[in-house]
Order: structure tokens, then C-alpha cells, then sequence
């Protein structure tokens, strides 16, 4: 009786390349060798071939070619058609296999093991732990490795670090053929235009890029691929910079705009238009932004809003409201330069429909009114509001709603939250880290808040030994808790927290001075600990 | 069944609890579908040597507690992927390139991803930093290449030296 293990794979085959000089002259003549484990164990009256079994570093050769048909240089190499275990290679390796003619070899090129007598598969797993640079470097040693790094495989995650000049024809072939699709943008000399219509980008990063205007997102060709936008720092982008965002990249997951401080709540409103699927959006140092912004991504758009929009002269450019209105000739339908969005009436529809992460950090005109508004996106587990000032303990309170997905809240520096904020936050049951570092007026730790994280940061707050000796009992969650410049906790809060959380792995005690020697060692003494911060502490 | 014995390619046979070769799937899916009941089975690996073999045990022994690892997501960046090597198995790998190579074979012979992953991690080690030359000399390899087509090759990975 046959046992297959698996039918559907290919042959269990280690083949070796012979060394390169020896393929220079003579073509790609496949050569290989395989070694069948045939397993007959007599008194079972089984046969078993280890042919079937599932080879390790996939042995399909789709998913080895690189896709462009133009690769085949490489198919010699790797030739992985069920091979005959008769057939005669005209060499082998036999490093630990006895050749019955070894003499008749040259000996020293054949019997030594050598790199490339690793198979392409795992020439392209080594080859695929080096950098970029070092990977040009292993190109052009020889032509084999050269061929093995075009395998897409190897540059799968891999971003292009690009300085945008005229003639970059190579380098775009060169990305193309690599499969690579994530691309940072260290300077413009040229447009958007002719990256973006060659490659198929899907990351783009243009963070801090100081040329950057809403004429080179003009620039940009429709992108459905790009599922990630960074143009953080790009401060000269306005509103009208994002109608061009909205217009090309259908697909857009996450955008960041921190410290595009030109933005207006206008571009919250445009982003609630027509980037509605947006799962992560950072706005941090947008500090035009106000409550009405959040209102609008929470998709709160009424008539006036909407009667308002029609105004918008950047809007009618791109033909995104009806041209009639504003008098202007508007782009043809169904250009290739953009995509349908639908028209702005009283009808369309408004807000963030899978929001999961906003940053508002520095937006100061945020207020309590905005928390409120944010609490309807039903879908946000994370909240990043930390030096939003206005923000009281009240404000905590519209957060309740959210109770079930908000996981992370970042109130580092409101300076207006205090215990009752703190508090109020029990009712977000899902809650598992809390930065509330820098708020002053926090004193006292809300035991139902604390027993619930498994991080908390409450980095320069008013904390003493009390607070610490407050806390429950059997805080089995927590694994992160900073407390650095916390400089009233002396030895009694820390014992506190070396019995109350038996699965802390970090600390921070950064200029934690009131703290002995007998304190660190209750801390050193707990069983999960993987990293104390200790920083000005004296000895 | 708590052994089986794996035959070398030179003949050797090693007795190996089931429990420390379970990391090798090759051997694993063996054990499992045939049902080695009997103590006296044998297991022949034709491309395993013995010093291999007893360096794969020695690794297979050491990480026999391993959690079963995560499956890497391989659209994050290769540089997010990459862990460290711990002490124990930077110790274990200092040896000659061919027993290295070897020793990468036999790993992936006998599908044990940790030590696969591992001994490529090492060899990709070795070329970081160098140059051109200094890998060629360092794996002896053969420059079959035209001035023309190094230049042309480096042009086309120009793009990966911006830092």
C-alpha cells in the first residue's frame, strides 16, 4: 500500500546548482540531483515516500517565479517538475552521498559544499534578512545571485527610499520587477505623476517632504492600490489638497496629516465625504481643527454644512459638486484622472464608517462638545487627545458610549483632568491602557479603572504611597505601569505594587527618589519583570 | 513509542526521543502516518551525515520547550520581522561555512523551521557590510560577469543605497 501524505505536492527533492563557471558556457542545462527517501519498513508491508511530503520553503514554482514572464532566466534553476530519481545528472554533490565515479570529478569544486549549492529557495530566505543595501551588493557578485534576488519574495515589505529626479526609468523598472510597492519620497525635483503611474504604490510616505503642495497631490495619478498616506509635516497641504486625496485613492486605510496646520474643519468634513473608510486618521498639530471637525467625521453634516460646501470653488475643479451652481466648467465624467464620488446634496451621506485610531494630540480648540461627537463613531478603539487642554472631567464622561471598543485613551497633559475625570473613565469597560502622564491634578487611583488596564502611565502625577496603597488587591492585568517622577512613592507604595501586580513585566521609576534599596529589591524580587527604569535613581 | 531511530547517510543509526525530533516536520508527519510502534523502527535520512544529524538534535534537544512559533506576517517589513538570536544558538552556530551549509540542508531536508531560519539569519550575517569582493572571497565565488553588466546591475539597484 502507497501512503501519500500529501497529493498535491511536488517531488521531495534537494538539487543542487552547480557552480556557477561550470553553467557560464554551457547554457542553462538543468542539473539536479535528487535523493527519494523510499522508507520500506518490512513488517509493516508499507512503502512510504518522503517524495510526497510537503517540501519546507515552497517548492511551487508560481510561487517562486517572479510574476513577469520575462524572469524565466531563472526556470533552469529552478525546475521543479517531478524528477525521476533514475535520471543521470551529468554532476552531483555528493557531499556525504558516496559517488561511485568521484574520482572521475574535478574533486575540489564538487565535493566541497558551497554557497550556491543552497537551493533558490533558500538563497532567497537568507537573501530576504539583508538590507537593501547589502542585497545591491550580493547583486552584482554574480549573475546567479543576481537572477535569485530579483524574486519578489526577497523585497516583499521592502520600502524604496526615492529622491524624485527626471530620468528614473531604472530605477522604476527595477521596483517594478522587485514587486516593491512601498515608497518613501525624500525630495521632489519632479511631479507625483510619473511614480504614480508606474508603480502601483500602496504605502506612501511623503512625511516632512518641505516641497510638498496640494499641486503635486494634483499631480499624482489615481492610485487604487495605496492603502496608506503619510503626510505628516507637509505644512504647505490645505483643503483643497485633500479633494486630490479623495479623487485618487479609493482604497485609503490610514492618512496621516499631523502638522499639516493649514487644514481646516473643512478637511475633517471632506474627510468624512469621501475617505469614509479610513481605519486610522492623525491629525495631531492640525490646531485650526475644532469641535465642528469632529462633528463632521462623526458625520453630524447639516443644510448649512452642506449649502456651505457648494461655495467651495476647489470642489467644482474637480467636479465633485454640481458645476451649474458655482458657474464653472467642471472636468469630463468619467475621467481617468480621478474616480466618481457622489454628488454633495442634501442626500449624501456623511461620517467615518470604521474608524478605529484618531489622534487629536495638540488640536487645542478640542473641547468637551467634540468628546461628545467622537463617541458616535462607533468603531474607535483608540484615542489619542493627549495636550488637548479644554478637555475636562466632564468630557470623559460623553466617552461612556464608546464602553466596548475603546481600548486606548491618551490624556497625556490635559491638564484639566482630575480624579473625577479619572473616575468617570470605569465606565468604558474595554479600556486596557491609559496615559494620564503630566495630568497634575490626579491623585487618587479609581480601583474599578485600574483592576481593568494593563497599562497605565501616570508619569509626574500626584501620586504618593496612598494612592498606591489604595489599590486593589489582585491587579492580575496590569504589565505596564510607569511612574517616573512620581518622587513622593517611597518604599511602602512600592511594596504595594510588588503584591498587588504579579504580572507586571515593566516599570519606569525615572527619578523616583524617595525609593530605597529595600524598595528596588521588592520590585527585582517580582517573577515576570522584564525591564525596570531606574533613570537618576540614587545608589 | 517514545524513540525512533534515524539512520545517517553515512549509516549510523542515533536513538532519538519523539519528543525532540517532533520540531521536524518531515519526521513528525513520518512518526504520524505510519504509526511507529515498534522501538526498532528506522528512519533513513539519505542526506544527513552524522555530525549534522547530531548538531540538529543538539538544536532540536535545546529548543524542545520552544513555543510553537508565530507565523511571521510577511507583509510587514523584513527588518520588523527579524528577532534576535539568543546567546545559546549564536554559540551553536559558530561553525565552519560548509558544516553551516550543511547543517542548512538538513534543516530544510528535514523541515525544521527554527534552525532553518536561524542558519539563514547567520549566513546573512556574514555578507552585512561587505562589499562586492569581500563577499565573493568570502564564499568563493566565481565573477562571471561583464564590467558592462556589473554597471548596468548597479544601476538598477541604485536606489537601494539611499539610506
Amino acid at each position: 500500500m502507497d501512503v501519500k501524505l500529501s497529493p498535491t505536492s511536488g517531488p521531495f527533492s534537494i538539487k543542487r546548482r552547480p557552480h556557477p563557471h561550470h553553467t557560464h558556457n554551457s547554457g542553462p542545462t538543468t542539473t539536479t540531483t535528487t535523493h527519494a527517501l523510499i522508507y520500506t519498513p518490512t513488517a509493516k508491508k508499507c512503502r512510504f515516500s518522503a517524495a510526497s511530503l510537503i517540501h519546507p520553503v515552497s517548492p511551487s514554482p508560481s510561487d517562486f517565479h517572479c510574476t513577469d514572464s520575462a524572469d524565466s532566466i531563472l526556470s533552469p534553476a529552478v525546475d521543479l517538475s517531478p524528477i525521476s530519481p533514475v535520471s543521470s545528472p551529468d554532476w552531483e554533490i555528493p557531499v556525504k552521498i558516496v559517488h561511485e565515479d568521484v574520482d572521475s570529478l574535478n574533486s575540489e569544486d564538487f565535493t566541497t559544499l558551497h554557497i550556491t549549492h543552497l537551493v533558490p529557495e533558500l538563497l532567497t530566505k537568507v537573501f530576504s534578512y539583508l538590507e537593501k543595501k547589502d542585497r545591491a551588493r550580493v547583486a552584482v557578485t554574480c549573475s546567479y545571485f543576481n537572477q535569485i534576488l530579483k524574486n519578489r519574495q526577497i523585497w516583499k515589505g521592502t520600502e524604496a527610499r526615492l529622491n524624485l529626479r527626471p530620468n528614473q526609468g531604472h530605477t522604476y523598472h527595477s521596483l517594478i520587477e522587485r514587486g516593491v510597492v512601498r515608497v518613501q519620497v525624500l525630495s521632489l525635483k519632479r511631479s507625483l505623476r510619473e511614480l504614480t503611474s508606474h508603480i502601483k504604490v500602496t504605502h506612501l510616505r511623503l512625511s516632512g517632504c518641505y516641497n510638498v503642495t496640494d499641486y503635486s497631490l494634483n499631480s499624482m495619478h489615481i492610485l487604487p492600490s495605496l492603502v496608506e498616506l503619510d503626510l505628516s509635516l507637509c505644512k504647505q497641504i490645505s483643503d483643497a489638497g485633500l479633494v486630490h486625496i479623495l479623487a485618487k485613492t479609493p482604497s485609503l486605510t490610514r492618512l496621516d496629516l499631523g502638522g499639516c496646520c493649514n487644514l481646516t474643519d473643512r478637511a475633517a468634513l471632506l474627510i468624512a465625504y469621501g475617505l469614509r473608510s479610513l481605519k486610522s486618521l492623525d491629525l495631531r498639530s492640525c490646531y485650526n481643527l475644532t469641535d465642528k471637525a469632529l462633528s463632521y467625521l462623526a458625520g453630524d453634516v447639516y443644510l448649512s454644512d452642506r449649502h456651505e460646501i457648494k461655495t467651495y470653488n476647489f470642489l467644482a475643479r474637480v467636479g465633485l459638486i454640481d458645476c451649474e451652481l458655482c458657474r464653472r466648467p467642471g472636468p469630463e465624467k468619467g475621467s481617468k484622472h480621478r474616480i466618481e464620488l457622489p454628488k454633495i446634496n442634501e442626500h449624501t451621506e456623511f461620517g467615518m464608517l470604521s474608524l478605529e485610531s484618531l489622534v487629536l494630540q495638540d488640536c487645542q480648540k478640542i473641547s468637551d462638545l467634540g468628546l461628545q461627537c467622537i463617541s458616535k463613531i462607533g468603531t474607535l478603539s483608540s484615542l489619542n487627545l493627549s495636550f488637548c487642554v479644554n478637555i475636562t472631567d466632564s468630557g470623559l464622561r460623553f466617552l461612556s458610549p464608546l464602553s466596548g471598543v475603546l481600548t486606548e485613551l491618551n490624556l497625556r497633559s490635559c491638564d484639566n483632568i482630575s480624579d473625577v475625570g479619572f473616575q468617570t473613565l470605569r465606565e468604558c469597560g474595554s479600556l486596557r491602557h491609559l496615559d494620564l502622564s503630566f495630568c497634575e491634578k490626579i491623585s487618587t487611583l479609581n480601583p474599578t479603572v485600574c483592576k481593568m488596564l494593563r497599562t497605565l502611565s501616570l508619569s509626574a502625577c500626584d501620586i504618593g504611597d496612598g494612592a498606591l496603597l489604595g489599590l486593589p488587591v489582585n491587579m492580575e492585568q496590569l504589565e505596564t505601569l510607569n511612574l517616573g517622577q512620581c518622587d513622593k512613592i517611597s518604599d511602602m507604595g512600592i511594596g504595594a505594587i510588588s503584591e498587588k501586580c504579579p504580572n507586571l513585566r515593566y516599570i519606569d521609576l525615572y527619578g523616583c527618589s524617595a525609593i530605597s534599596t529595600k524598595g528596588l529589591k521588592d520590585i527585582m524580587a517580582m517573577p515576570l519583570l522584564k525591564n525596570v527604569n531606574l533613570g537618576l535613581w540614587k545608589i | 513509542m517514545p524513540f525512533v531511530n534515524l539512520e545517517s547517510s553515512d549509516g549510523d543509526l542515533v536513538k532519538v526521543d519523539v519528543d525532540v525530533i517532533k520540531c521536524s516536520v518531515t519526521i513528525n508527519a513520518l512518526i504520524e502516518h505510519l504509526g511507529l510502534e515498534d522501538d526498532n523502527e528506522v528512519v533513513p535520512l539519505q542526506n544527513v551525515g552524522t555530525e549534522t544529524l547530531h548538531k540538529v538534535l543538539a538544536w532540536a534537544k535545546h529548543h524542545k520547550d520552544d513555543l510553537p512559533s508565530v507565523d511571521d506576517d510577511e507583509d510587514d517589513p523584513p527588518r520588523e520581522r527579524r528577532t534576535d538570536i539568543t546567546t545559546w544558538d549564536a554559540n551553536f552556530i559558530k561553525m565552519e561555512q560548509i558544516q553551516l551549509f550543511d547543517l542548512i540542508l538538513a534543516a530544510n531536508y528535514l523541515d525544521i523551521s527554527g534552525l532553518l531560519d536561524l542558519g539563514c539569519k547567520i549566513v546573512a550575517d556574514m555578507i552585512k557590510g561587505k562589499t562586492a569582493d569581500e563577499i565573493r572571497t568570502m564564499f568563493n565565488i566565481v565573477n562571471d560577469l561583464t564590467p558592462q553588466e556589473q554597471e548596468q546591475i548597479r544601476k538598477e539597484n541604485e536606489w537601494c543605497e539611499e539610506k
